[in-house]
């Protein structure tokens, strides 16, 4: 054991990662910040016009409420939904957890083009939805799902899930079993066990399940600008529509900063909370 | 003992993974002595263009990458002996990847929409054509003749209203069969990023004594749409997925990808309106930089519009030909006028210089009135 080939300093193993952020992440995201502070395309110095214009405008603001809705209902619904799965992906055994594995992946072996097209062919007014309702005789008439902020939360909600949920399963996996049986033997019901036991065990799970949703859906570019159309805008459209379409380069990098700086906050937020709880199960 | 063994597997991990990024370093290696040697012979075919070599080109996706790479690449290569390889990429992308890298592109030759190569920083991206190393740049249609040209425009796809015949028993005659109180919620648009909304509401602006000058006609008359609106897509290929599932049943649409669909067996058609329909047209462009030789490139340009081409672009994919010499096949002349004269008559073309320097402007008017 003592024979290492060389002793590394632990941090010295980040190095390589350390290395290539550096080159393709960190210095990419100056060269974006230093272009949004231009004042127009291709004019260098420092200005904060590119902001200015985009918190003048209403149509931008509503934009960014949207976005952080979105986020937030998404990251909501994920953990409404999952967090139960986590649960019974905990209990059951043998080859249902296999079969689990499998349908809680599921959502990430598809592209994300597909399952937007199929989204697309689920929220019509003649798609499944619609179709199963009105044949029940729950609504007269189809309602308006697809181009709705409803439908791209219904739809990126189902992409997100197991992001939320596989972070849930792996806190859930590690409480203590005996915990249980302690708290059953002092004559905790099953749910006051879970409520003062199990659930802040989780947090950790769930904090870090609600970070990852939470970013990857304001960011997100493909589901929302489909299912949305052109009628609801997020972020990441504006961000397209800008740099690409209308080559305003400096708008973009703005734009691009200022959704950063929403998902920053929210991770600083989050992982204090994750602190708070960590503490609090010790 | 098991720490060992995981030290071990670690070992032997980590001298796979040696072994594998070698074996790529090597392949890589072999793959630019490749390079150098075809572009070596590529420089040899300035003197002969038979001499082989390769080229990568763009091409749009959908029906258009289909055409290209069955027909214009085959073409390309029995008549110079070199291969071409295909980027799909829809045309704002393929600006946006050269302005990433103007110094080494990505690819040779670009294909794009001619209105977003019009808005494009040309003169840093790509390089003006050498018309005289192209055999069937004469045959154009003379108004696609100039003699100091970016490149030349590769077909005319006319955009008109496409619509559902089992639901809209008498073709709409006019665009505004869009504003019918019978389609309420039945129309669709996609959104102003694309050049056919640009065109729709250049059309409709002038529908109402607007034009390219003053477009609020069109952003007043879209107002009064709304209540028909079912949606505004993100893109030409979502368009397509409104009509297959029967969401929408009539839009603004461009007569070639009507055609596709309906050889799929959807219920769509296609119809030019009273006031005339307009014209989106794609192009190729040399890039400026290019790792392929200038007259491989042109080579490649060349079979884009020579006639044989030509002609099955027009017959199969019913995007009109821009070579004089193509005979038009009766499912055209029957739907839009006997000769290509007769038909660019009821076409219009966007002015697309002007259009772009209005661009920002009316993408961030639109994205306002349509907020739903």
């Amino acid at each position: 054991m003592t024979a290492k080939l060389f002793s590394p300093k632990e941090w010295q193993l980040t190095l390589p990662l350390a290395f290539f952020l550096h080159l393709f992440y960190i210095a990419p995201l100056a060269v974006l910040l230093a272009s949004s502070f231009q004042q127009a395309v291709g004019v260098p110095g420092f200005s904060l016009a590119q902001y200015g214009e985009f918190f003048r405008d209403s149509t931008n603001l509503k934009v960014l409420t949207d976005t952080f809705l979105l986020g937030l209902q998404v990251t909501l619904a994920c953990l409404f939904f999952g967090y139960p799965v986590a649960y019974v992906y905990n209990r059951v055994t043998g080859i249902w957890k296999s079969v689990m594995t499998f349908l809680i992946l599921l959502p990430l072996l598809t592209s994300a083009v597909v399952r937007t097209f199929g989204w697309v062919v689920i929220l019509g007014k003649q798609g499944l939805i619609n179709s199963a309702l009105q044949g029940l005789g729950i609504i007269p008439e189809p309602v308006k799902l697809l181009f709705t902020h409803h439908g791209v939360t219904i739809a990126m909600t189902q992409i997100q899930l197991p992001l939320m949920i596989l972070p849930i399963v792996a806190s859930l996996s590690q409480i203590d079993s005996r915990l249980l049986a302690a708290s059953a033997s002092l004559g905790g019901g099953a749910w006051r066990t879970f409520w003062k036991i199990v659930f802040p065990l989780t947090l950790p799970g769930i904090i870090s399940g609600c970070l990852l949703v939470f970013a990857i859906t304001v960011s997100s570019f493909v589901t929302p600008s489909i299912i949305g159309g052109g009628q609801i805008m997020y972020m990441p459209t504006l961000i397209y529509q800008q740099g690409v379409v209308l080559l305003n380069g400096p708008f973009a990098a703005a734009i691009s900063a200022i959704l950063l700086v929403m998902v920053l906050a929210v991770v600083v937020g989050l992982s204090i909370l994750g602190q708070k709880s960590r503490t609090y199960i010790r | 003992m098991s720490n060992r063994e995981m030290m071990r597997m670690s070992r032997r991990a980590l001298l796979g993974a040696a072994a594998f990024t070698g074996a790529g370093i090597i392949l890589k290696g072999c793959a630019n002595t490749g390079n150098t040697s075809s572009s070596a012979e590529s420089s040899e075919t300035a003197a002969s263009p038979t001499a082989g070599g390769k080229l990568i080109a763009t091409t749009l996706p959908g029906s258009w990458e289909q055409f290209n790479r069955s027909i214009v690449v085959p073409q390309f290569s029995s008549t110079t002996g070199a291969e071409a390889a295909l980027v799909p990429l829809v045309s704002a992308d393929q600006v946006a990847k050269l302005q990433a890298s103007p110094n080494s592109p990505p690819f040779d030759v670009v294909s794009l929409d001619s209105g977003v190569f019009e808005g494009a920083p040309k003169e840093e991206l790509f390089q003006k054509l050498p018309v005289e190393k192209l055999k069937h740049y004469s045959e154009l249609a003379d108004r696609f003749q100039q003699p100091d040209t970016w490149g030349p425009l590769i077909g005319v796809q006319a955009v008109g209203i496409a619509y559902n015949p089992k639901v809209v028993t008498t073709p709409p005659d006019s665009w505004e069969a869009l504003w019918d109180e019978k389609y309420k919620g039945r129309v669709a648009l996609m959104s102003m990023k694309n050049n056919h909304t640009i065109g729709f509401m250049l059309k409709v602006a002038e529908m109402n004594g607007g034009g390219v000058g003053n477009l609020d006609p069109a952003f007043a008359a879209i107002k009064q749409l709304s209540p028909n609106l079912a949606g505004v897509v993100a893109n030409a290929g979502a368009m397509i997925t409104l009509f297959q599932q029967g969401e929408v049943d009539i839009a603004p649409h461009d007569l070639n990808s009507v055609k596709l669909l309906q050889s799929k067996g959807v219920d769509i058609d296609w119809v030019m309106p009273k006031e005339g329909g307009f014209a989106l047209t794609p192009m190729m462009s040399i890039v400026k930089n290019p790792t392929a030789s200038v007259d491989l490139i042109a080579a490649y340009i060349d079979a884009a519009i020579s006639p044989e081409v030509q002609t099955q672009m027009t017959e199969t994919n019913f995007v009109l030909p821009t070579n004089k010499n193509v005979a038009l096949p009766e499912s055209v002349t029957q739907k839009l006028g006997r000769n290509l004269d007769e038909i660019f008559a009821k076409l219009e073309f966007p002015d697309w210089a002007t259009i772009n320097q209005k661009r920002t402007e009316w993408v961030e008017e639109f994205d306002k009135t349509v907020q739903a």
